[in-house]
């Protein structure tokens, strides 16, 4: 309320009156269909709601009606941008309920699908959120790679968006020949890639006006709306899955965890950046240490955990993304509670807003990178 | 393989009979062994092994339990009487649930075993609504705990132990904290409700604890547990100490919650989904409205008793109406405006 009177414009002889505005859930800008209702003094936000379900189709209650192997395709078409993240997620967790103990080659194959993974969705990430802010050409350099990303997975697992790359226990099968080769191929390019889309951004006017100082988060109020991902790590907190509690194979890579410094747009853009870089520097190590072996461990084909429950998070391109099992014993799981980072993080989307322009609501929705298959489940 | 088949289905018919009959001789020795092992062999039996091989494995567990009951029972009763009183009405106890899970096939006998069943898990406390009779003997067995410890296989849930944050939690809330376990290493603690608020302050601010995230929160509805029907389920970090922490607590339906909103921020859009889903109220919560589905939506569909397959015509008749379109310009416009 402190900040609304602020906002407020003195005595003056015109009077003026809050606004009403409706944003989405058909607008370009809110990737999908989020509905953001907005409470406008001129043009400045004094208060905003979003209303998000339009998309929900009850994956939770499925998953309780299934068993454990139908439930994989599902965590395909939560954050249908980064499949193949979602697939480990719920895999592992699985594994863990299990005590599988996946060979080594799939641990290896599945952080390359994992990176290149992220690499692809942060890539739709930039151009959307760029055209979002007035640059259209990043958004076709951007989707130049990531189809060669989308290649590979339709050359290895049959689809592109919603790549169904894991099964409990490892892969369901060897990657093809040429596959090193490809990736490899991609990992040659890809760094000067980066490097022009930061030519385009980085230092572009129009850019900076629009993302520095818009949308600052304080590390301490970051944490307690319990943001994850490159939203956190942008205020400077160093809470990456990968290094904190490293699953699959992660420990054995080097790489580092890129953090801001003010916790803006900014910097939000400067850590995706960053970790698109580290990403492919991953995947170059998983390939060149690609170990010899099967790629899938013996599980049974009646999928039975014991009786008992088990949550189990990975560093998902949007955050953490988490599965929290409850089994009963039987052949399906008696609860599957999905913790989807985009949904989670979307509730700063208020709090940075507040304050801001009606255009600043665009890049701050784009800032969060949501995903609505992920948000409305 | 049509040769077996007739076979197996042969030998039911034969061997039905003597099984009906061999039942009350069979219920008196099986139970005390059912220990820990029994309850899964059970199962598989059910489960995997067509009926006619049933009635031999339950010949065989015979078989092999006077010998080893025999040693046990016998010094009881030279020793002392007193001694072997107790004993047995432990394991009368079970005896009734046993009884209708070996002779799976005659159906009356059957029947009067389960209402005793959900007795037995009320006082196990946790326990899932799938498995019937076996685990709450298996609890009652292992002395009042919940089932997975004793169940076959690793032991996936312990009683956490010399870990000194639990220890000092424990020492700080006494009673409040019922249970603190750990599950694949990861670590629960059951609290009251009374004491959750009281509990995530002392989590949050203690400079030792500090868990200053709200990672998830949750609810698991169990409807056999009466009066206990939902778990809400709160999973903290600590990204200073990098450590998880699971708390539960347990609420009869209608009952609520205390929000833990006031505390961590983060949680204010997992309580409305909890309240969503499950329609679980938290009390303090700011602004407790529906979330994914709409404001006027009949039930909560992660309750048990909701169907997967429900469709609400009422709902959809009444939100989603086809009009005709009419393509003059003018009168939408006219149209839009009435609306407005």
């Amino acid at each position: 309320m402190q900040e609304r009177e602020g906002l407020k414009p003195q005595e003056t002889l015109f009077d003026t009156e809050e606004m009403m505005l409706n944003m989405g859930p058909q607008h370009p800008s809110t990737h999908g269909v989020l509905r953001v209702l907005l409470k406008l003094d001129g043009e400045t936000v004094v208060d905003l709601d979003c209303d998000i379900g339009y998309l929900h189709r009850g994956v939770e209650k499925i998953a309780e009606h299934d068993t454990y192997a139908m439930i994989t395709p599902y965590w395909d078409r939560l954050d249908y941008v980064a499949a193949v993240s979602g697939d480990l997620c719920y895999v592992e967790g699985v594994e863990k309920l299990l005590q599988v103990e996946v060979p080594r080659r799939a641990e290896y194959l599945r952080v390359i699908l994992t990176e290149l993974q992220r690499i692809a969705s942060h890539l739709l990430w930039l151009g959307t959120h760029a055209i979002d802010i007035g640059a259209v050409t990043v958004l076709l350099y951007c989707f130049r790679e990531r189809e060669e990303i989308l290649k590979i997975f339709e050359d290895f697992i049959g689809a592109r968006l919603t790549a169904h790359a894991f099964r409990i226990g490892g892969l369901w099968w060897d990657v093809y020949p040429e596959f090193e080769k490809r990736v490899r191929d991609f990992l040659k390019i890809f760094p000067d890639r980066v490097d022009e889309y930061e030519t385009l951004l980085n230092t572009n006017r129009i850019w900076l006006s629009r993302t520095v100082g818009i949308g600052i988060l304080p590390a301490e109020e970051a944490i307690n709306m319990s943001l994850t991902g490159p939203v956190l790590r942008g205020s400077g907190v160093n809470y990456d899955l990968r290094k904190a509690q490293p699953y699959s194979a992660y420990s054995e890579f080097d790489f580092e965890v890129p953090l801001g410094e003010n916790g803006d747009t900014y910097d939000r853009y400067l850590i995706r950046m960053a970790e698109m870089r580290q990403s492919a520097f991953i995947v170059e190590q998983a390939l060149d240490g690609l170990p010899e072996g099967p790629v899938m461990a013996k599980v049974p084909k009646v999928i039975k955990p014991p009786v008992g429950e088990v949550y189990h998070a990975i560093e998902a391109p949007k955050g953490e993304l988490g599965v929290y099992l409850v089994s009963d014993g039987t052949g399906k799981p008696y609860r599957m509670r999905i913790r989807p980072p985009a949904y989670i993080n979307l509730q700063s989307l208020k709090r940075m807003s507040i304050g801001h322009l009606v255009a600043d609501v665009v890049a701050l929705i784009g800032t969060i990178d949501i995903v609505l298959g992920e948000v409305d489940r | 393989m049509a040769d077996e088949s007739e076979d197996k289905v042969n030998k039911p018919t034969t061997e039905g009979p003597t099984t009906g009959a061999d039942v009350p001789e069979k219920a008196q020795p099986l139970p005390p062994e059912a220990g820990s092992t029994d309850p899964a062999a059970e199962i598989e039996a059910k489960t995997e092994l067509p009926a006619g091989e049933k009635p031999k494995t339950e010949a065989k567990a015979e078989e092999a339990l006077p010998g080893v009951e025999k040693p046990s029972k016998t010094p009881a009763i030279e020793g002392a009487s007193e001694k072997g009183e107790p004993a047995t009405p432990e394991k009368v106890a079970p005896t009734p649930p046993k009884e209708g899970a070996a002779s799976v096939k005659p159906a009356p006998p059957v029947k009067p075993a389960p209402p005793r069943t959900p007795a037995a898990e009320k006082s196990a406390g946790e326990k899932p609504a799938g498995e019937k009779p076996a685990p709450p003997k298996a609890a009652t067995a292992a002395g009042h705990k919940p089932a997975p410890p004793a169940k076959k296989g690793p032991t996936v849930t312990v009683e956490i132990t010399g870990d000194p944050l639990i220890d000092k939690i424990k020492q700080r809330f006494g009673e409040a904290v019922t249970e603190a376990v750990a599950t694949f290493g990861q670590q629960i603690i059951r609290v009251k409700k009374e004491s959750l608020i009281e509990l995530c302050l002392y989590l949050k601010d203690d400079d030792e604890t500090l868990f200053d995230m709200c990672t998830d929160l949750t609810a698991i509805h169990w409807p056999e547990r009466a009066g206990q029907e939902f778990d809400v389920v709160v999973m903290l970090y600590s990204v200073a100490n990098n450590r998880r922490l699971r708390i539960k607590v347990a609420l009869a339906d209608g009952e609520a919650c205390p929000s833990v909103t006031p505390i961590w921020e983060g949680a204010n859009w997992m309580e409305r989904e909890a309240y969503d889903m499950f329609g679980l109220r938290f009390e303090g919560h700011p602004d407790l409205r529906r979330i994914l589905l709409p404001p006027d939506w009949p039930g909560h569909p992660l309750r048990k008793e909701y169907p997967i397959e429900y469709r609400d015509n009422e709902w959809t008749d009444k939100h989603i109406e086809y009009r005709e379109v009419d393509y003059d310009t003018s009168l939408i416009d006219v149209k839009y405006a009435e609306r407005r």
